[in-house]
């Protein structure tokens, strides 16, 4: 067993798959934001490098000897990558519709006198439909199914909202407050 | 087996080390933020799993370049999990839509006014400002709140420039 040693190339190569998806993206998103963003941003981040490295990984083997790359040093290219993207695509939703705990900070910090009441920020909310326009996402996206005016889980839904369910349980917390 | 794979195997499993941590934790900590916990046992879960790959995989490793960039290579690779880890924690404790599916899946099926009265407009205001002086990011004194740490407000103007840059800025108010 030889004692492990990593060429440069292969963070390049990951910094450098993770950087195209994101000009990619940003390219994209210029144009007009995709009405499914998510779905597309997964395609572009995790489905699409996935799928050409694993590629060139096992089976493009000219690929291989043109980057100098061994094929478990191409799968560390893809874990490289990955992992910068699930960084990036974790903290989308925050980018896509803003967080009112940001809005707050900066709410806050634009006010005249840099505090603020309550009251006063319920107001400036009273008119954003902070949990309908969530309701409206979540019918888009088809994870919701509006029924002789009650919602219901789609089946998709009801598997991520399980696996949420679970994962508090383990924690021995109880289900967040939103 | 191939110190790559190795090496490979224990950064893909990382994110779990942290979960197991985390669960002990939060169990320890009932009193403290959640999201203080969350981010203790992502750091925490650095100890580990880098013992494991110090033992696993860099004990052969001669101290060279190449030694070094995998180190590195380490480095990034689980910071990146664990703070993807710490996301998808704050998600489960913060995202409105996450809050609502589960509400739902519990219940069954909610009308609108029950889902509202559930989880109001005021519910999602007073939530986020009692978990931002918990967090020590928002000070209250007598009604008032005003900024006392940076690092959210920070996180706030940089996405607020991000969404610039994407376009998103000039086309909404989602």
């Amino acid at each position: 067993m030889t004692g492990l040693s990593m060429p440069i190339t292969v963070i390049l190569y990951g910094i450098i798959t993770f950087s195209v998806c994101m000009v990619i993206h940003v390219i994209i998103w210029r144009i007009g934001t995709p009405w499914a963003s998510s779905a597309v941003l997964l395609l572009i981040f995790w489905v699409i490098p996935a799928v050409m490295l694993l590629i060139i990984a096992f089976a493009a083997g000219g690929a291989r000897d043109l980057v100098g790359l061994t094929s478990v040093q191409v799968l560390e290219v893809l874990l490289l990558h990955f992992s910068l993207s699930c960084v990036y695509v974790a903290g989308y939703p925050a980018v896509r519709a803003v967080s009112p705990s940001l809005d707050i900070l900066l709410m806050i910090s634009a006010s005249e006198e840099k505090r603020m009441r309550a009251e006063d920020m319920l107001q400036r909310y009273a008119d954003k439909r902070l949990v309908t326009a969530r309701i409206d996402d979540l019918l888009t996206y088809r994870l919701l199914e509006k029924r002789d005016g009650r919602y219901t889980l789609t089946l998709p839904a009801r598997f991520i909202a399980r696996i949420f369910l679970l994962y508090r349980r383990f924690l021995g917390l109880p289900m967040g407050e939103g | 087996m191939n110190d790559d794979v190795t090496m490979l195997i224990i950064l893909i499993l990382s994110p779990l080390v942290v979960l197991l941590l985390h669960a002990a934790l939060a169990r320890l900590r009932r009193t403290a933020p959640p999201q203080r916990t969350a981010f203790h046992a992502s750091l925490a879960g650095a100890v580990p799993v880098f013992a494991l790959l110090g033992g696993a995989v860099f004990n052969s490793c001669p101290f060279s370049t190449g030694c070094a960039v995998a180190a590195a290579y380490c480095l990034v690779v689980y910071s990146s999990l664990a703070y993807t880890y710490f996301h998808f924690f704050n998600m489960s404790e913060t995202a409105r839509r996450i809050r609502i599916l589960c509400e739902i899946e519990t219940a069954g099926s909610v009308s609108i006014a029950e889902l509202t009265a559930l989880y109001k407009t005021t519910d999602v205001v007073t939530i986020r400002l009692s978990r931002l002086v918990a967090l020590h990011q928002l000070r209250e004194e007598g009604g008032y709140y005003s900024i006392r740490g940076r690092t959210l407000y920070w996180a706030g103007w940089a996405i607020l420039l991000w969404r610039r840059i994407l376009g998103l800025e000039r086309k909404q108010g989602a």
